[in-house]
């Protein structure tokens, strides 16, 4: 990176938005651990109103979602975006609109939601006027992007950027149409639509948020950040092609799984499964481009943590997206479903992909933007990555087995007919795997302390800081 | 899809089948290692099923009753927790064995390696040796052609149908099963498992082989992450082979400034996944040492030494041998005593598993009620599970409070393998209660067999104090 | 679904499928140089593309999950009111699943259908079948252990508000039961009311004021005699409870009986016709019959 580059492109806004990815991250992981030992210690809290699970868990979704993650995306996409378009980002004001508007929104959140105020719907529980500060923030983000791309100084548009823009362009969509309501209070609104269709149209965003959200955006990601670290070019442009349309067109299509066996038509759950199914394709296609891109560079893996963290994320990509169309098929759901192996499925997605690729790009991206070659201490990337490797490793383990062994439970008959264990027995069962899920999650969050630690030595060792 | 089939030369195909891979077989202390592996695992999975123990088929997974026999062993769904363990076992000890010694599973171990290394038996004794079968593949079909080839995949089939029988085996009593299959009467369920796990065989062991590692494979990334410059890996000794090239027996080619490798390509010959060694860490090598073998010969008939190819280590190989390697670094020991942890805890609770279980649920409508006398009551139903092999005489009690009492039975008999659900009165004097909410402690020991005792703790609710 | 959404589904479902057929199609061929390691000549900050073929099993795989698709859906419902050829829906699984347990557990059920409760009582398989009935549907107001709660009986002593007689159990399960006791704070006074606590008290053989009990001895015998009986036994046609052996439905202290008596009481047991139907309830009977009868 060269001087004359670095005075001309915006890199404070994606300092601001990768210190609080690193900020939210342990926010967010923080309250995952005390709602994980809420289900070990129900008395945890004290029984005090702000601090049940009811009113944490939202919190630790949307920390973990939409601060940490949104914070991750925005800060790669608007580096990636200037970098790859050779253009500055259009608008440095717009720029800190994004950044505090978002800032704004992720600290409602955090007051709101123990506080019960909530819309009700998972993933989107903010209630109206939070939704309208998101809708108008993520138009100025989309504003700052796409103005960036057409200001572009090269002749195509690198893939990365599709993604981030797909991401930012669906994210605007399924925020909107899912968020509408009539508002009754400042704090209370009821959703526009009723029934199985609110079902669905919840579900249309929520299955989204995951594919576009945690998938699309961390994909562009994955792109820049895995030809960079490695020094390799991408391994096929035509399979990015491929796969970048396959999967958005495809992805729209999947969230009627998570509601396999309900009031919703037949049709529209036959057509959750089939497309959940045919996702396998793309998503693999996405997997097999990032490590076929990193195989070149295969000897640098015994030394480069970065490079691990990344490799290990496209395995848990892999293995996550072939799990998801495993469970979108009726008669594995009919086990699966609302048991811990949902829970599990989802972390092996949120800490083995979206975290690990987090994490591998913010210890590439940290000590470029503060003008240093590589983070103060590699030795605690490697410490970190084994630390968390192992984290998830029990959270995984622990939530998969005790889903399927809920799933019998349920299922299980006596000789007349007759249910053999009411629900609380699976619970009472459930209690070692919590013990264990604890662990692995106080792991992965001891590893989020090492980041945090070495990300500040870091800045403390900036040659801008000093002079 | 072959590329002569396009009207013009300056397009290829985005998707192409890979070039198939011939591996020749080897004679060496590796191969023979393998073998031996794949005898021992093969041997395990097939034989298993088979075994009975008291009369009964010693190992089944019994999914209907939900119960999983093992060795006399009876476990049921709650005792899933040792499954986890075993699951966090296997990972760590990958994450372990990976950092020492590499991609010792995938060469050893792993059930696509010792699955294709027998149909690749198979093809060698139908197709004969590498040679004659490139030379089998580029020939026309003609009758011999057509008859190996349909004996090939008959004897595939055949063992990959076994193979999906044998599995079903596990979960299904494999005698009775193997008597409906042949005729024909499987349930819809145990048809498709048949099915669906011969055909993943054939077709991941007969067609899609190193395919599988280096594209599919999850592990296959994840061990790689694990290296670092002190893991054990297969090795070409560039210094000693270099300059290679062709040479007669005995003539002194160092004069030529030719290495100790003769270029005779047998190393990319026996490679399972195709690559050439010499050209360093690769990210398709699955460690199987095949290369180790076949240069180890060739070197011993050139009256070199051996070891042109050999396992080695980063630290070893960038020092010339000078530097040992450590077995015990900061991130071995880090696994190892998480290992070792998970290990003793699942053996420590497995001894300890009693096969017992008690549920204490009390009744959710009523705090607790008054009796005539004055007494505090409160209601639960205990639900007992023997695990045992034999039916028991229990004996309950319960503690927690002074003049605590059960209303209701406090002895009975469970046979095996069944729950009895007993709802129970107890009830306490109110000047006993410490608080509105207080721990009683239910405990449950069998009279036949003493050292089965199971004990549950519940809430016992009173008036406020 | 209406036409327009009918055909709208279809629609946007076919171009899907055909469209990733489509993109397959027009990706399957890409220029040659010749040169393996050319790139596509971008240079994205620092980063290149190459143009790599893809392993071929990809492909197959793309291809199988698409094929997949068309045939389930023409198998099963998903292309808008096409109700597909197999002819599925949940609504008919969960039919068949339920005919599937019962066809497994009718016969059981049969079996006792038609064993009078007195015997089938002394069945242990029955009765532990209508104790997990019994556990599941009735604990709320008896307890899981039968032996009741204020105002709800106790079903494991010997007191038997409608007689100890198995048809009038299984009556009182199928049919539901209503019990009414009038509230008679307007018909007497407080005084009048002590007087008949105590006589009642006197009735179960408990130590009372004679003086007063006296007084409630005569009330009882113009008002109370009609449904409790003249000896205060009760009246199992009624339902209306036995007075004399110190088993109080509501409490048996003299505050609690007095206010029986002021306010009256309404006990009802709900009809279970409909929610557990007649052969689940005979087994309940056998079993609560058996609870009393040790």
């Amino acid at each position: 990176m060269s001087d004359t580059q670095a005075l001309t492109y915006n890199y404070k806004v994606v300092k601001q938005f990768s210190i609080m990815t690193v900020v939210w991250g342990i926010v967010g992981m923080l309250v995952g651990v005390i709602i994980a030992a809420q289900l070990f210690f129900p008395d945890l809290t004290y029984g005090i109103e702000y601090l049940t699970y009811g009113r944490l868990r939202p919190l630790h979704t949307n920390a973990v979602i939409f601060a940490f993650g949104g914070s991750a995306l925005m800060a790669t996409s608007l580096y990636v975006v200037q970098r790859t378009c050779q253009a500055p980002l259009i608008s440095n004001g717009l720029a800190a609109f994004v950044f505090w508007g978002w800032q704004l929104i992720i600290v409602l959140a955090a007051v709101t939601l123990p506080l019960g105020i909530t819309g009700g719907k998972e993933y989107a529980e903010l209630e109206w006027p939070i939704d309208i500060l998101i809708a108008v923030v993520w138009v100025a983000y989309a504003i700052l992007f796409f103005g960036t791309i057409i200001k572009r100084k090269t002749s195509h548009i690198y893939v990365a950027n599709w993604f981030y823009g797909a991401f930012i362009i669906t994210v605007a969509v399924l925020h909107i149409v899912n968020s509408a309501a009539v508002p009754v209070t400042l704090t209370k609104s009821y959703s526009a639509y009723g029934g199985a269709i609110d079902a669905m149209v919840q579900w249309w965003y929520g299955h989204n948020a995951v594919g576009f959200f945690l998938t699309a955006g961390f994909l562009g990601m994955m792109y820049y950040f895995i030809p960079k670290q490695a020094e390799r070019p991408v391994y096929s442009y035509r399979l990015s092609i491929v796969h970048f349309w396959a999967l958005i067109a495809t992805y729209m299509w999947a969230g009627p799984h998570h509601l396999q066996y309900t009031a919703l038509p037949d049709w529209a759950q036959s057509l959750g499964m089939v497309f959940s199914l045919i996702l396998l394709a793309p998503s693999w296609g996405g997997m097999i481009n990032g490590i076929m891109t990193l195989s070149g560079a295969w000897h640098k893996l015994r030394t480069d943590p970065i490079l691990k963290f990344l490799i290990v994320s496209l395995s848990f990509y892999g293995m996550s997206t072939f799990e998801g169309p495993m469970m979108a098929i009726k008669t594995v759901n009919a086990l699966s479903h609302y048991t811990d192996w949902t829970i599990g499925h989802v972390h092996s997605g949120a800490l083995g992909w979206v975290a690990f690729v987090t994490i591998g790009a913010m210890y590439y991206l940290i000590p470029k933007l503060y003008g240093m070659k590589d983070m103060y201490s590699t030795n605690l990337i490697n410490i970190h990555f084994w630390v968390s490797t192992i984290g998830v490793v029990l959270y995984i383990a622990a939530m998969w087995i005790a889903g399927v062994m809920q799933g019998m439970m349920w299922r299980a008959v006596n000789a007349d007919g007759t249910l053999t264990y009411s629900f609380i027995e699976s619970v009472t069962t459930t209690y070692p795997f919590y013990a264990i899920r604890l662990v692995g999650g106080a792991l992965f969050f001891a590893g989020m302390l090492i980041m945090a630690y070495n990300t500040i030595k870091t800045i403390q060792q900036s040659p801008a800081k000093a002079a | 899809m072959s590329s002569s089939d396009g009207k013009k030369e300056n397009y290829r195909d985005l998707y192409v089948s890979p070039d198939k891979i011939y591996p020749r077989q080897i004679n060496g202390f590796f191969a023979r290692l393998r073998i031996l592996t794949v005898f021992l695992l093969l041997g395990c999975y097939y034989i298993t099923p088979w075994l009975t123990w008291n009369g009964n088929q010693a190992v089944l997974f019994d999914l209907p009753a939900r119960q999983f026999h093992y060795f006399g062993v009876t476990l049921w769904p709650q005792d899933f927790i040792y499954l986890t363990l075993l699951l966090i076992i296997c990972a760590v000890g990958l994450f372990l064995f990976t950092t020492i010694a590499g991609r010792l599973w995938c060469g050893y171990a792993c059930p696509q390696t010792v699955w294709t290394e027998t149909f690749l038996w198979i093809e060698e004794l139908v197709e004969g040796n590498r040679n004659k079968r490139i030379k089998l593949d580029k020939g026309p079909w003609n009758a011999n052609k057509i008859f190996r080839k349909s004996t090939k995949h008959t004897l595939w089939i055949s063992y990959a149908l076994f193979t999906g029988y044998t599995f079903v085996g596990y979960f299904s009593p494999i005698k009775e099963l193997g008597v409906d299959l042949i005729n024909f009467q499987l349930g819809p369920w145990e048809w498709f498992w048949v099915l669906f796990y011969s055909l993943a065989t054939y077709g991941n062991a007969g067609w899609l082989r190193e395919q599988v590692c280096l594209h599919m494979c999850p592990y296959a990334r994840f061990q790689s992450s694990m290296f670092d410059k002190d893991t054990l890996i297969i090795s070409y000794d560039q210094q000693r082979g270099e300059n290679r090239g062709k040479r007669k027996k005995n003539s002194d080619y160092q004069l030529k400034g030719l290495g100790d490798c003769i270029d005779c390509n047998q190393c990319v010959h026996v490679c399972p996944t195709g690559i050439d060694i010499r050209d360093g860490l690769q990210y398709e090598c699955i460690a199987c040492a095949a290369c180790i073998d076949v240069c180890d010969n060739v070197m011993d008939k050139m009256g070199y030494d051996k070891g042109l190819i050999k396992y080695t280590t980063e630290v070893e190989e960038k020092s010339n041998g000078k530097q040992q390697t450590k077995l015990f670094r900061p991130r071995t020991v880090y696994y190892l005593s998480i290992f070792t942890l998970v290990v003793g805890s699942f053996f420590y609770l497995l001894s300890n598993r009693v096969p017992l279980d008690i549920n204490v649920l009390r009744d959710r409508n009523n705090l607790y009620t008054e009796t005539f006398s004055g007494d505090v009551s409160n209601i639960y139903t205990l639900k007992v599970l023997n695990m045992s092999q034999a039916k028991q005489n229990y004996q309950l009690s319960v503690k927690g409070i002074e003049a605590i009492q059960i209303q209701g039975e406090t002895n009975f008999s469970i046979e095996s393998g069944e729950v009895l659900t007993l709802p129970l009165r107890i009830t306490a004097p109110p000047e006993y209660l410490q608080s509105r909410s207080n721990d009683i402690i239910f405990s449950i020991s069998s009279k036949q067999r003493p050292e089965l005792t199971a004990s549950a703790t519940a809430k016992f609710l009173g008036p406020k104090k | 679904m209406s036409e327009f959404w009918n055909w709208w589904v279809i629609l946007i479902t076919v171009v899907n499928v055909l469209g990733c057929w489509a993109l397959l199609y027009w990706t399957r061929r890409m220029k040659d140089s010749g040169d393996e390691n050319e790139t596509t000549g971008h240079v994205y900050d620092g980063i290149e593309e190459y143009n790599n073929p893809l392993p071929k099993w990809w492909l197959n795989m793309f291809n199988i999950c698409l094929v997949f698709s068309v045939v389930y859906l023409i198998l099963y419902p998903g292309l808008g009111n096409f109700a597909g050829v197999l002819g599925w829906t949940q609504q008919g699984q969960h039919a068949e699943e339920v005919a599937d347990a019962k066809a497994i557990y009718a016969p059981l059920f049969a079996k006792y259908a038609s064993v009078p409760i007195e015997e089938l009582s002394k069945v242990k398989q029955a009765t532990q079948m209508g104790k997990r009935i019994f556990v599941n549907t009735c604990f709320g107001c008896h307890g899981s252990d039968a032996r009741g709660n204020k105002g709800y009986p106790d079903l494991t002593d010997k007191d038997w508000l409608y007689g100890k007689d198995a048809a009038a159990l299984e009556q009182s399960i199928l049919n539901g039961r209503s019990g009414m006791m009038p509230a008679y704070e307007e018909v007497f006074d407080a005084a009048q009311i002590d007087g008949l606590v105590q006589y009642v008290g006197q009735l179960s053989g408990n130590q009372v004021n004679e003086q007063q009990a006296d007084i409630g001895k005569a009330l009882y015998n113009q008002q109370c005699y009609v449904c409790h009986g003249v000896d205060g036994k009760g009246n199992v046609a009624l339902g209306a409870p036995n007075l004399t052996d110190n088993i109080w439905l509501y409490g048996g202290s003299s505050t609690t009986i007095a206010e029986t008596i002021r306010k009256g009481r309404n006990g009802i047991m709900p009809a279970h016709k409909e929610i557990l139907g007649k052969e689940k309830s005979h087994l309940v009977a056998a079993y609560v019959y058996s609870l009393s009868d040790k």
